[in-house]
């Protein structure tokens, strides 16, 4: 291919690897990229004389005004967004300014201005991107940018020197710098083969200072953490019927979730097991006329206990003396192996198994303790999630110089937020918008289940009225009915679970479970219209109906969104929580017993799952959040561990890790590779001949004076002479005898011998042979060039 | 080899001196590479580390690529035969490069004098496995005499244009720089024709008196060949003939070092000596020169041109004691002095001189004036130039 058509080829695959990158990013606005793509490819006709070319210089006054204006609109809409400023019209701007350079292509300096606007834009993708996609994008990018610089590099030095053309035939000529830009013979495809080789060497060069720069500090010049969609149904309000049917084709992953105890049960076990896990969210105790809010109350106020990384939640109002919370006894123990880091620990004493095998069950009963490394992936919601019922959290360690960091931060009836707030932040109610994406906690839950034992909770009668007071209260609007409904479900039920059991019953009995929600307008309140008139709903409707019959009937209940279930990733041993895993369910207070989670809706169709390829992105997305957006200094610290224990031979005290390196398949790779190589190699030599600098082979008894033939002109070409590719051997051996060189005349009998053997398959005595290899060599040492001519 | 030997090649194989300066685009990612690291660090934006990573191993890259192409050449200069002081000349260069499989890409090759480069340079944009290329600078060296080249500076911004590694080569070479030719007025010229002598040989003439016989050698005229005596000898033998006066002149240059003559006079009578012996000899003169304390006796032809101006290119002011030799034998004399303007003395003013001057020798050479005063010194030392 011809210099100047590679140049500027590999120039546009620069632009638009650069482009990839920040489509990974999904801040890529979409018009304007298109505009873009679609400017890009009419500039590929416009070179230097061209129609396009002489069009663009005619307009080259509007354009440059153009630019102006574009400057200053992008300008003015940042400014205008101030102190949270959106990059967007800088994205448009530098690629409007992209555009208008790849139609521009007259110098050296407008290629070196598409360069750097394309790293421009390689840079803004690498601060927003968050998907894996940028690895590879940024792998072509590396690739294209090393070539393109080297095409670079030789077109400007083409350009400035003054070239001469070598002939050993011809005088030497001045080459005109169109000519040699046209040259096929500059760059070829070994050329691209080699400097690519080099190229990957750079990207795994980066790689490798992305793995080993300690991670010491973040936030100075973060700023304004990104403002991403909210998840309905996890803010301040959620209104009936909306959350639920939202979120059930929504696919996204919102949640991964690295469980111990579930990783190493038998597979058919351990999706059953999967498909009864609550994800608990947000927490809500008011409720009118469809409507769930959060009172507020200072004395529903969840109370976090800090513990150096660790965080205690509880609920002090609820919780009885005499039963203190023995998990939490556990939690506050120092913990070398989570300290500072966010890695998977060993499992709780308690979820160890007697014999020690790697077969945890799940943990039942009172005093079991669920481990969980959860990532944060698509919420914007400021909801520390965790298997219900969340006991404690561990937040990986301040970095060392960091301005910002993740917080806990307590909200009501046991919920927890997450913040990222500067270090002088005081803890607030402020529920702003962050993006928390790639955000990762430690979670320690209790079965929910296993609280409703005897002694958990203070009985009923016990609790201050102004504590059980709202979650007994029933809005002012709520019909008479529906009170009267809850009376008659729980006619002769005297104690609370017995209430519970019944209204549990009569729901599923009565009403079905769908996503077709149909209204009846003329009924004010939803969950009325839900109860009496439409019989079937979703999961919403069914809790908010079991908080507010248990609340009719006199027992103390609230109003939980969350997620149920999951998927499990067989590639990266994890739980995949989609947002259509979005659930609802109550929450009872069945005094002694405590808090009991009551989830009256029915049984629905399974959801969809994962299909093998679907997993392997799914995991290689979470490799990417954990390993690379995530990656941070507890993660080194972890590595570093882990390469230790596999140098030092000793087994790794750990979980199954989601990722491993493939040393087997890795090694077998490489000797697949090489024996490729060599069979190529072996091919291409048989194919073109092993032809060494004598110029080809000789066969027979020829070949050894063809190797010393060879050997000689090495000898030679180290000392500077060099035999032309159009130089016969007599030629060469004559030129050599002139130059006056000492032995001059061992180079003339082995030339005889050669062109002898060679032209006229004359035969090479041996005897002779071996007194032109010693005479040689004596000559060769005796020649030896001077150091310091080589270097 | 022992082991202390072979360390030491290693470890200069591993740390070889290179030099390399950033460009002005390096700098300018350099800085930026900086500013990257720092935002990547303060950020803990983790990919902006990956973009960083490929800032830096790109100049690593940039130094290994640019170590490979540098490695293996050898360097070579084609002189020109000769170079006059201020007159450009062509330096030839040739390299090649020795490695087996790389071809060397951008490459530029300076001269050296005394450590550092001349201002020309050489440029090699690809050099292929095993190749040797030549090309030349244009050069001009404004004072005469002795120039030594220390060696070469290799080069080259290969791949990226990021640094400028160089590698230096020790390889000295003597240059001798001979005076500056300039032009001779035509009235020092009147008296010598332009064209003289026959054959090819123009500074002999068969018209002239006889003096010997000599072998003959390949390039002398046939008719030149002594017949009688080739037969009697059985070799070829050639007739060799003393030209008339007009064939022969003397250079005289007074190169007393006086006080009051500038350098730059003395400077411009070296130039206008060698320029006027360069002349004459075009004509077919055989020219001989003589200086303070040394003499050339004439000759013609090319050699005798070379002879000149190597003795022109080194001569210093000499003491005024010493004589100023006078290597003719007839034959028009040119004298040349510092500051003062040349004048020739033809071969008939010179007879009358003769038969006046009591103290010519046997062969006809006699010591002038020892300065421009005309006080005649002591005989001094004959030299011949090599």
């Amino acid at each position: 291919m011809r210099f100047q058509a590679t140049h500027k080829l590999m120039s546009y695959l620069l632009v638009v690897s650069a482009l990839g990158t920040l489509a990974s990013s999904e801040a890529l606005p979409a018009l304007p990229a298109l505009g873009f793509l679609i400017a890009g490819t009419v500039s590929w006709f416009g070179d230097v004389g061209s129609p396009t070319a002489r069009v663009v210089d005619r307009l080259a006054l509007p354009l440059r005004a153009a630019v102006v204006v574009v400057f200053l609109l992008s300008a003015w809409q940042v400014w205008r967004r101030l102190p949270d400023p959106d990059l967007t019209p800088v994205l448009n701007l530098v690629m409007f300014l992209l555009a208008y350079k790849l139609f521009h292509r007259r110098a050296n300096r407008d290629f070196l201005h598409i360069y750097i606007l394309s790293f421009l834009i390689v840079l803004a993708a690498a601060a927003m991107a968050q998907s894996f996609l940028f690895a590879f994008a940024f792998a072509l990018y590396v690739v294209l940018a090393t070539w393109t610089l080297i095409l670079f590099h030789l077109r400007r030095e083409m350009e400035e020197n003054y070239l001469v053309k070598h002939s050993t035939q011809a005088p030497s000529q001045k080459v005109g710098v169109n000519r040699i830009l046209n040259s096929r013979r500059v760059v070829g495809g070994s050329f691209l083969a080699s400097t690519g080789l080099v190229a990957l060497a750079v990207f795994g060069g980066s790689v490798v200072t992305f793995a080993l720069v300690p991670r010491i500090g973040a936030g100075f010049v973060l700023g304004s953490p990104r403002a991403t969609r909210n998840l309905i149904g996890f803010s301040d309000e959620v209104a009936l019927g909306q959350y639920g049917l939202l979120s059930t084709e929504n696919q996204s992953v919102a949640l991964r979730a690295t469980v111990p105890a579930i990783g190493g049960l038998p597979s058919d076990r351990r999706d059953r097991e999967i498909e009864h896990l609550y994800w608990r969210g947000t927490v809500y105790d008011s409720y009118d006329n469809g409507h769930w809010v959060r009172s507020r109350r200072h004395e529903l106020r969840t109370h976090l206990e800090q513990r150096g990384t660790r965080y205690l939640v509880r609920e002090p109002r609820f919780e009885s003396a005499q039963s203190p919370h023995s998990g939490h006894e556990g939690l506050g123990a120092d913990n070398p192996h989570a300290a500072g880091t966010v890695g998977v620990g060993p499992l709780p004493p308690n979820l160890s198994p007697p014999d020690g095998k790697d077969t945890p069950a799940v943990g039942r009963g009172p005093h079991a303790i669920l481990r969980q490394e959860i990532d944060v992936v698509g919420l914007s919601v400021p909801v520390a999630f965790a298997l219900d019922h969340p006991v404690g959290f561990e937040l990986p360690a301040t970095k060392i110089g960091t301005l910002t960091e993740l917080r806990l931060s307590p909200r009501w009836s046991g919920e927890v937020a997450l913040r990222i707030a500067p270090l002088d932040f005081a803890t607030s109610d402020n529920d702003e918008i962050h993006t928390y994406a790639g955000t990762h906690y430690i979670a320690y839950s209790r079965d929910a289940m296993s609280m409703v034992r005897a002694g958990a909770g203070i009985p009923l009668r016990d609790l201050a009225p102004e504590v059980v007071a709202p979650f007994l209260a029933l809005p002012p609007s709520l019909s008479p009915r529906v009170i009267e409904l809850a009376r008659r479900i729980t006619a002769g039920r005297t104690n609370a679970p017995a209430k519970l059991l019944a209204i549990i019953d009569w729901l599923r009995t009565t009403h079905e479970y769908t996503t077709n929600l149909q209204r009846n307008v003329a009924i004010r309140d939803p969950l009325e219209d839900f109860l009496f008139e439409q019989k079937a709903g979703h999961c919403e409707y069914f809790a908010s109906a079991t908080a507010i019959l248990l609340r009719a009937s006199g027992v103390p209940s609230r109003y939980v969104n969350g997620f149920q279930g999951g998927e499990w990733n067989e590639i990266g041993h994890y739980i995949a929580v989609r947002e259509n895993r979005a659930h609802s369910w109550a929450e009872a207070y069945l005094g002694e017993l405590g808090w009991m989670r009551v989830d009256a809706t029915p049984p629905t169709r399974s959801l969809f799952r994962m299909g093998r390829l679907r997993q392997l992105f799914d995991s290689i997305d979470f490799f990417w959040s954990r390993w690379v957006v995530g990656y941070d200094l507890g993660r080194q610290i972890e590595l570093a561990r882990s390469l230790g224990h596999r140098l030092g031979g000793e087994p790794v005290d750990r979980e199954p890790h989601p990722w491993k390196f493939p040393w087997a398949r890795s090694l077998v790779a490489v000797v697949v590779v090489t024996g490729l190589w060599a069979i190529a190699r072996r091919l291409r030599r048989r194919r073109v001949g092993h032809r060494g600098m004598s110029g080809g082979a000789l066969r027979g008894g020829g070949a050894p004076v063809a190797r010393l033939y060879d050997k000689a002109l090495r000898q030679l070409a180290r000392r500077g002479l060099v035999r032309g590719r159009s130089e016969t051997p007599r030629e060469f051996a004559a030129r050599v005898a002139a130059g006056g060189l000492a032995g001059s005349e061992v180079l003339d009998q082995l030339t005889e011998l050669y062109v002898g053997a060679r032209f006229g398959r004359r035969p090479v005595p041996d005897q002779r042979l071996r007194e032109l290899a010693r005479r040689l060599a004596e000559l060769g040492r005796a020649n030896a060039p001077a150091e310091a001519r080589t270097g | 080899m022992t082991l202390r030997t072979a360390t030491a090649r290693v470890l200069r194989w591993l740390t070889p001196r290179r030099r390399f300066p950033p460009t002005r685009e390096g700098w300018w990612f350099l800085v930026a590479t900086l500013l990257l690291g720092l935002a990547a660090i303060n950020a803990g934006l983790n990919l902006l580390f990956l973009v960083w990573g490929m800032m830096l191993f790109l100049v690593l890259a940039s130094g290994v690529l640019s170590e490979l192409c540098l490695r293996q050449l050898l360097v070579t200069r084609k002189t020109p035969p000769s170079i006059h002081a201020g007159a450009p000349y062509l330096m030839g260069i040739a390299l090649s490069n020795r490695k087996r499989r790389l071809p060397s890409f951008s490459v530029e090759v300076e001269d050296l004098v005394a450590g550092k480069p001349l201002d020309k340079r050489c440029y090699f944009l690809k050099l292929p496995a095993g190749r040797t290329q030549e090309t030349a600078y244009r050069h001009q060296i404004s004072q005469r005499g002795r120039h030594v080249l220390t060696g070469f500076r290799l080069s080259t911004k290969f791949p990226f244009g990021l640094i400028q590694k160089s590698r230096d080569v020790v390889d000295a070479q003597e240059l001798l720089i001979y005076p500056a030719l300039v032009r001779v007025p035509e009235s020092l010229l009147r008296g010598f024709p332009a064209t003289h002598g026959l054959g090819r040989q123009k500074w002999r003439s068969r018209s002239g008196d006889f003096i010997g016989l000599r072998d003959y050698r390949a390039g002398d005229d046939p008719r030149d060949i002594h017949w009688r005596s080739s037969a009697r000898r059985g070799v070829r033998l050639v007739r060799e003939s003393e030209d008339d006066e007009g064939l022969e002149a003397t250079v005289l240059f007074d190169s007393a070092g006086v006080p009051g003559i500038s350098r730059d006079a003395f400077e411009a009578a070296v130039s206008m000596a060698a320029s006027v012996a360069h002349v004459l000899l075009q004509r077919g003169y055989r020219i001989g020169l003589g200086a303070r304390g040394a003499d050339i006796t004439p000759e013609g032809g090319p050699v005798q041109l070379t002879r000149i101006l190597r003795f022109l290119a080194l001569i210093e002011p000499a003491a005024p004691s010493l004589p100023l030799h006078n290597p003719g034998r007839r034959g028009a004399r040119i004298l040349i002095r510092p500051g003062a303007a040349p004048s020739v003395e033809h071969a008939a003013g010179r007879a009358r001189d003769r038969n006046r001057d009591q103290g010519a020798d046997q062969s006809g050479r006699r010591a002038l004036p020892a300065d421009p005063t005309g006080d005649a010194g002591p005989p001094g030392p004959r030299r011949r130039s090599a």
